[in-house]
């Protein structure tokens, strides 16, 4: 039979019956004969339990839109990056020719990355000038929300409307 | 000690409003902890008045009775027919070039409940807004998503005590210009305008027993009337499922939050500082002033800043960001298209990118964008 | 939990095709995840929703590259445990230099952020009261970042084993060994409590993963 110190560490495994056959046979012999780390196992499944039982914290209202915000810094920073890398790497140079040629390269990449191929999606999609105008829409509903003022449904029937402002 | 005690800012509503009038504001709002029965309050003695620092100068013109009594009935719809259980059809048009229609159900549970659904036209048939308190769920079935919004601002409470303080400095006046029955109710027709002595107006139907608002008309300056919503039939206190305003009501395959930040920034410069281009205000209709600043995420470029304005009654939009570099003739001037139903207008000056949305003559519009070259 | 990883597939495989409307989607779904476990990680505080906020940004950088033999959830919780030990050995060091100016504001929680509790496990629903509540938050902090991180992934998180390894970037031996460590700090720390909770029903407990 297994000794207590052995069992131990298996106790944890057992709660989560994630021992395998033989080592879940074991401990159940030992715990058929030991008080204390039958105790032991118990006392692990309660604290366990209580474990998962905890109270959860939820993302801060706003959460989406400050990072959509951090995202959009992010991107200008880095492509302020990778120019400000490339004039440090030229003025290194000493051979201006490669200097040149990498420059050109880079201004392609500039240009790839800033211009992304379109998903197969975005075909469907609104040109970006009809997308503007929709979402300023939406913000103007939005804005209006709890209004006693505003009509409600005429800004949301106008937010649906918005080829003619192509 | 007075078993009532309204805050000092609705106490000081002008004498011609009257006492009732001032009690159910200071009820309804909420903002004095007097149960219900203080309307039924003894009347405390007056002479304190004259001292308060809020009180009404002595040279202000008395009210009109059909003023007067216009404000009663908006003080029973923000107190009331905001509250009042209903379910009722309404029609819906846009009468800005061409006209646009939709039909739908309105469900309003109690206070910041309502719920929306959507019959016609057949590309919104199915949708449904559910509105709960600043929450705004817009379901779109054709998408299978539900679109989130939140009023950035302040709750119905905050609004309803912003129209109230409007009535009281003056900015915002209202008056009963007749009587008309709407889906078999009587109600009284209370025109309002805002500080923009040339700006749009709305006239609401507000039914004289419940306090519901029946029907909404936006006019422009010359008295077209540009957008209504009427009630075509109206149950009161009808028994709703309270399941349908629920926010997981909404059978959806995901949800969507708008990128709107939940609050406004604290002034323009700040604003200025996250974008980090220079902001472009335009020259204001007279009576308009800002009400926020917002910054969010453009479709393209970089992001937008979304200046919000108001004459107290009418309300308009204006959104800029940098048009992005890779546009080249893109970017360069464009004329502003003719507005759409609602008068949403885009044009890129000084590359610049602007939308416009909101009510606002064509004389209004032509100096804000003059305004932003 | 097929259709999940599925559906999270999907949104990856969306982004790498530049549809990045996909990753406002991913966020949605695991923002509320993401912060919970920060906040566990390194308490709540402004910290967290900036770390919470960093996981983000690193995941959509990385989004392009991403190679899906991980599940996205679980890259996301490995992005947000480095950066969680890096705060956690930033945040020693201040403090050793800082901690006389400054006051301790010892077990400081925003309440107003909690919500109710988790009811995965809800065949043996305990009601935890308050005392207890902030006994067992006492006994996670107490544990060392590299304990805390496997009991939170496990016990609070629902990660597997092998999921925790490629988390935290360790054999699963030790992952197992972690595990048990950290409950039993949690045990010897909630001991007082311990008669006082029934029993629980050891099958309801006993989670096939």
């Amino acid at each position: 039979m297994m000794d207590c110190s052995r069992v131990h560490p298996l106790l944890s495994g057992h709660v989560d019956n994630a021992l395998s056959p033989r080592e879940a046979l074991e401990v159940e012999r030992h715990l058929g004969g030991c008080h204390a780390c039958a105790s032991l196992l118990n006392e692990l499944y309660k604290s366990v339990a209580v474990t998962r039982s905890a109270p959860r914290a939820l993302a801060p209202e706003g959460f989406m839109e400050a990072l959509a915000l951090r995202l959009e810094q992010e991107e200008a920073r880095s492509r302020q990056l990778s120019l400000a890398g490339l004039l440090v790497w030229l003025s290194s140079r000493r051979a201006m020719v490669w200097g040149a040629a990498a420059a050109a390269l880079a201004l392609v990449a500039l240009t790839l990355r800033s211009a992304p191929p379109p998903s197969p999606g975005a075909l469907d999609a609104p040109p970006p000038e009809v997308a503007s105008v929709r979402l300023v829409k939406e913000h103007h509903v939005a804005l209006s929300i709890a209004s006693p003022l505003e009509d409600l449904s005429a800004a949301n029937l106008s937010a649906h409307f918005h080829a003619d402002a192509q | 000690m007075p078993p009532f005690q309204a805050p000092c800012h609705l106490r000081a509503l002008p004498t011609g409003l009257g006492r009732v009038a001032v009690l159910a504001a200071a009820c309804w709002l909420g903002l004095a902890c007097a149960a219900p029965s203080a309307a039924q309050a003894p009347r405390r003695p007056e002479p304190a008045r004259a001292e308060r620092p809020l009180a009404p100068r002595a040279d202000a013109p008395a009210l009109a009775p059909e003023a007067a009594r216009a404000r009663v009935l908006l003080l029973r719809y923000l107190r009331e027919g905001l509250r009042r259980p209903f379910v009722a059809h309404e029609t819906t048009r846009l009468l800005q070039g061409q006209v646009r229609e939709s039909q739908q159900i309105v469900k309003q549970a109690g206070l910041g409940a309502m719920r929306v659904e959507y019959q016609s036209p057949p590309a919104m048939r199915g949708e449904v807004l559910l509105i709960l308190g600043r929450r705004m769920l817009r379901y779109v079935p054709a998408e299978g998503v539900v679109h989130e919004s939140r009023a950035p601002e302040t709750g119905v409470l905050g609004r309803a005590g912003a129209l109230v303080e409007g009535l009281r400095s003056g900015a915002v006046r209202a008056r009963v210009v007749g009587r008309e029955e709407v889906a078999g109710r009587n109600a009284a027709i209370v025109e309002v305008r805002g500080a923009g002595r040339e700006g749009f107006f709305k006239r609401l139907w507000i039914d004289t027993q419940s306090g519901v608002r029946m029907k909404i008309e936006d006019v422009d300056p010359s008295g077209v009337v540009v957008s209504t919503s009427y009630f075509t039939r109206i149950d009161l206190d009808p028994v709703l499922d309270a399941g349908e305003f629920r926010p997981g009501s909404l059978s959806r395959r995901e949800a969507r939050p708008r990128p709107l930040r939940t609050r406004p920034l604290a002034s323009v410069a700040e604003a200025q500082q996250r974008v980090g281009y220079a902001i472009r205000e335009p020259s204001l209709p007279p009576g308009y002033r800002l009400v926020g600043v917002w910054v969010a995420p453009a479709p393209v470029g970089r992001q937008a800043v979304i200046l919000r304005y108001t004459d107290g009654v009418s309300t308009f939009t204006l959104s800029q960001h940098p048009a992005p570099a890779r546009w080249g003739s893109r970017g360069a001037d464009q004329a502003p298209r003719p507005r759409d139903d609602r008068g949403a207008i885009r044009w890129v000056s000084g590359g610049r990118v602007f939308i416009l949305v909101g009510n606002l003559s064509p004389h209004a519009v032509d100096r804000i964008i003059a305004s932003l070259r | 939990m097929y259709a999940v990883a599925d559906a999270d597939a999907r949104l990856v495989l969306r982004c790498q095709s530049n549809d990045l409307a996909a990753f406002n989607d991913i966020v949605a779904r695991y923002q509320h995840r993401v912060y919970g476990y920060v906040c566990r990680m390194v308490g709540h505080t402004p910290e967290a929703e900036d770390l919470t906020q960093e996981t983000f940004v690193k995941a959509y950088q990385g989004i392009r590259t991403f190679q899906s033999r991980a599940s996205l959830n679980t890259w996301l919780y490995r992005i947000a445990t480095n950066l969680c030990i890096d705060y956690a050995r930033r945040a020693a060091r201040t403090r050793g230099m800082t901690e006389s100016l400054s006051a301790e504001r010892p077990g400081e929680e925003h309440e107003g952020d909690l919500e109710l509790p988790d009811v995965r496990f809800d065949p043996l629903t305990i009601t935890l009261n308050h005392e207890l509540q902030a006994h067992l938050n006492e006994a996670i902090e107490g544990l060392p970042q590299r304990l805390r991180a496997v009991l939170l992934l496990h016990d609070i998180e629902g990660l597997a084993y092998d999921e925790i390894a490629s988390a935290v970037g360790c054999p699963l031996g030790t992952v197992k060994s972690r595990l048990f460590h950290a409950r039993m700090a949690v045990r010897g720390r909630l001991a007082p409590y311990i008669a006082a909770i029934p029993s629980p029903a050891h099958a309801g407990l006993a989670v096939t993963r």
